[in-house]
């Protein structure tokens, strides 16, 4: 040890070493906890059609070398399982000379997608053009100044060629902070073949579709089922039921009035109900974190009847179905009292043109080609995707394809969306889903669930 | 460039990590100046992603940055983020969590790896084989790991329960990861299962640096295998698990990724680590100057740990070296 002359003029001690190593393992921890580049799947998917299942890394579509004067625009998108997207990307960039998009999926769930615009947003960084936005994103996004409105481009007379209640979820302080690129909605779907052998009709009250679960439950088929999971995917179900018994998360001045009354508990112990105490809606399905974990179980045949969004039904239509057409149907969903039908989450999603891009204006054009009608209908006939636009159900071509597209419609008429405000994905996160995922786990009762679910938006709301 | 050199030996000096006492004569000193200049790269790089990130974050924590309204002021707040860490009962709560979680893992890794450790060390038919099947639990991206124990965890199609209902220990499936008290226990179980390869390797490179003539003098002495085990092997072996244990102790601290895809922090909070919890303050409560502060108690929190695990286990080790 004595001989090695450059150990002792150094003087590097194993003590010193592992300081030194502990400090700087330490300030790559804050690094990577500051810094942000997220990965990881899990989390919320909100809308199964673009949240969809874990799996290999994002496909993109090929990436388009902008030739002579095109300009190519980056579109930071969610995962579509469905694999349709970067087909319509295709078609785009053949049709369109000028303009060619340069599509890149982030992530496997929404929430990537989210955190990683994010990431960019606020960096002011230009490498977004375009940026497709789940509900809650829209007034977020126009809030923190990293979208611009998008009313340029779609005229009074052309806007009222949208679902109100869709374009009304992506308007924010009276501008449009991105164009409903497709819709989505929930539907109760039903296995048409047992009902009718049961001599039972669709469901239009919460009673009739717990008796009719009841009826039609056997041990291999559960009755009902539908997201319960600890996420969007599973608060949104408990918001219906909310609305269903005539309440709401906040008023139309965002005060809290989600633990007035007592719709946000009754709401919560029938879903509660359903599940331990008439036991028509598997346990399971409090690990259902995407929407096709309920489609499964019913293409699969082991459910009579599930709640799920209307982008799911393209998977009734694979050839590894368990159930056929003609087996199955889609009806609006039920409510308390059966007058009308139960009201439905806006579940639909939108294109929006970042803040920080330097080709804006080819940016908005391309989203309003994209959102036009024509590839609208292209999108719904090819891909199974909702639109945006009532005159694409008029299609004879998609009625004769679709059967339930009139249902579909139906619903699109009776969507809510969830709060318009940028203090959503908060509010989702740390107070309505936490409490809720105690509350179904029967940690706490409803009663304290929405108790601490109102102290604690009230607090993030006050917050800022 | 030469100044600025100057300057971080200076403060590199100051910290330790490069001793500046005692030099003397041109050979020590040219000496000296060779390990300086072989250690700038290592330490210009430090320099660049760790501590210009960190005075940015310690600077942020001071601001109330919230990225929730365009051209929200950020005013200076001071210490007011501190003050409200003290006060926020979820940061504690993850606080527990994490403390859970790190304390049962690593002692059973500690455990687990040890014995590992041992087996593979001797010499036997197959070693190489075993010894690289070890390391697959390891080797898997944590992402891949934690949603492959989502699945064996699973209520209706896990494998966990299968194996439980066949042995006739539950009649009813258990959804694992819904259920609070079993939840917690479930991720520690899967982060046991992958991290105690990590551990294993670490102790088997130290037990390969224990001369063999220490065991035959032990033995000439008459010393029984357990005796060799606890006079010879653990103290030698004292300084390999003091890194050991440090390592694991801080990726315990900063676990994100499995409790993010396994279950993401549920039910309720009860397996939100503090990293966790700083992401989704930064993400989406969009609150940069809250969350730098967060990120900073994490990087105290690690010091510490450093801290301690140097002064408690480092310094028997040098003396016995003495």
């Amino acid at each position: 040890m004595s001989d090695n002359r450059l150990w002792q003029g150094a003087r590097l001690s194993r003590r010193s070493l592992l300081k030194g190593l502990a400090m700087s393992a330490s300030a790559g921890l804050l690094v990577a906890c500051g810094g942000g580049g997220a990965s990881g799947g899990g989390g919320a998917a909100t809308t199964p059609a673009a949240g969809a299942a874990a799996g290999s890394a994002a496909t993109a579509a090929p990436a388009v070398q902008s030739t002579g004067t095109a300009t190519t625009v980056v579109w930071f998108a969610g995962r579509d399982t469905t694999g349709y997207t970067p087909k319509q990307v295709e078609a785009f960039n053949t049709a369109n000379k000028n303009i060619q998009i340069d599509y890149q999926e982030q992530g496997a769930t929404t929430q990537d997608l989210h955190d990683k615009f994010v990431t960019v947003a606020g960096a002011k960084d230009s490498s977004v053009d375009i940026v497709s936005m789940d509900v809650p994103y829209v007034p977020e996004f126009a809030a923190a100044g990293w979208t611009i409105p998008v009313d340029e481009i779609l005229p009074k007379d052309e806007q009222a060629k949208f679902f109100p209640g869709t374009l009304h979820g992506a308007t924010y302080e009276g501008k449009l902070g991105g164009v409903p690129w497709f819709n989505n909605g929930p539907g109760l779907y039903f296995r048409k073949d047992l009902l009718d052998a049961k001599g039972l009709k669709a469901p239009k009250t919460y009673d009739e579709l717990l008796n009719a679960a009841k009826m039609l439950q056997t041990p291999d088929i559960a009755g009902f089922a539908m997201q319960l999971v600890q996420g969007e995917g599973g608060i949104i179900n408990w918001m219906e039921y909310l609305w269903g018994y005539g309440g709401d998360l906040v008023d139309d001045k965002l005060n809290v009035v989600v633990d007035q009354g007592t719709a946000g508990v009754d709401g919560m112990q029938k879903i509660l109900d359903f599940v331990y105490k008439d036991k028509i809606l598997p346990e399971a399905a409090l690990q259902f974190k995407l929407g096709a974990d309920v489609m499964n179980l019913f293409r699969g045949g082991k459910a009579a009847m599930i709640r799920l969004w209307f982008s799911n039904a393209g998977d009734l239509y694979k050839d590894d179905s368990a159930i056929k057409p003609g087996q199955w149907d889609v009806a609006p969903l039920p409510s308390k009292d059966g007058a009308k039908p139960g009201p439905g989450c806006l579940g639909d999603w939108n294109l929006g043109v970042s803040k920080f891009s330097t080709k804006q204006k080819e940016a908005l054009e391309a989203v309003r080609i994209l959102t036009g009608f024509e590839f609208q209908r292209m999108r719904f006939l090819d891909g199974g995707f909702l639109p945006s636009r009532p005159a694409v159900f008029d299609d004879p071509e998609i009625q004769k394809k679709y059967p339930y597209s009139k249902a579909a419609q139906a619903s699109f008429d009776n969507l809510k969306p969830r709060p318009v405000t940028p203090f959503y994905p908060d509010i989702s996160a740390n107070a309505i889903q936490p409490t809720f995922g105690q509350a179904m786990a029967r940690q706490i009762t409803p009663e304290q669930a929405i108790k601490q679910m109102g102290d604690k938006m009230r607090q993030i709301l006050k917050k800022g | 460039m030469a100044t600025t050199t100057g300057r971080l030996t200076a403060r590199l000096g100051a910290v330790g990590l490069l001793g500046t006492r005692r030099r003397r004569g041109a050979q020590e000193r040219a000496d000296a100046r060779l390990g300086m200049l072989l250690a700038a790269p290592a330490v210009v790089t430090i320099f660049l992603i760790a501590v210009i990130p960190l005075a940015q974050t310690i600077q942020d924590s001071l601001f109330q940055i919230s990225l929730k309204f365009e051209n929200a002021p950020r005013p200076f707040v001071g210490l007011d983020n501190y003050q409200l860490v003290l006060g926020d009962e979820s940061w504690f709560n993850s606080l527990r969590i994490t403390g859970l979680v790190a304390g049962a893992s690593v002692a059973a890794e500690l455990v687990l790896g040890m014995v590992i450790a041992l087996l593979i060390n001797r010499s036997f038919r197959g070693r190489g084989i075993v010894r690289a099947s070890v390391l697959v639990p390891w080797a898997l991206t944590t992402v891949v790991s934690a949603k492959m124990w989502a699945w064996i965890y699973d209520g209706r199609y896990g494998v966990f329960n299968d194996l439980l209902m066949r042995l006739g220990v539950i009649d009813q499936p258990i959804i694992f990861l819904v259920r609070p008290e079993v939840t917690i226990w479930a991720m520690i179980a899967a982060e046991i299962w992958k991290t105690t390869p990590f551990m294993a390797l670490l102790l088997l490179a130290g037990l390969q640096l224990i001369p063999h003539e220490l065991y035959e003098a032990a033995a000439l002495d008459g010393a029984s295998r357990w005796q060799a085990l606890w006079r010879v092997t653990l103290p030698m072996l004292k300084p390999t698990i003091l890194v050991a244990l440090l390592f694991r102790t801080i990726d315990a601290v900063r676990m994100f990724d499995l409790p993010r895809v396994l279950t993401n922090g549920g039910p309720g909070k009860s397996t939100e680590t503090v990293v966790l919890y700083t992401y989704n303050t930064f993400f989406t409560a969009l609150n940069f100057g809250y969350g730098s502060t967060l990120a900073v108690m994490i990087f105290l929190i690690v010091v510490f740990v450093s801290f301690i695990y140097i002064k408690v286990l480092g310094a028997p080790t040098q003396g016995a070296r003495r």
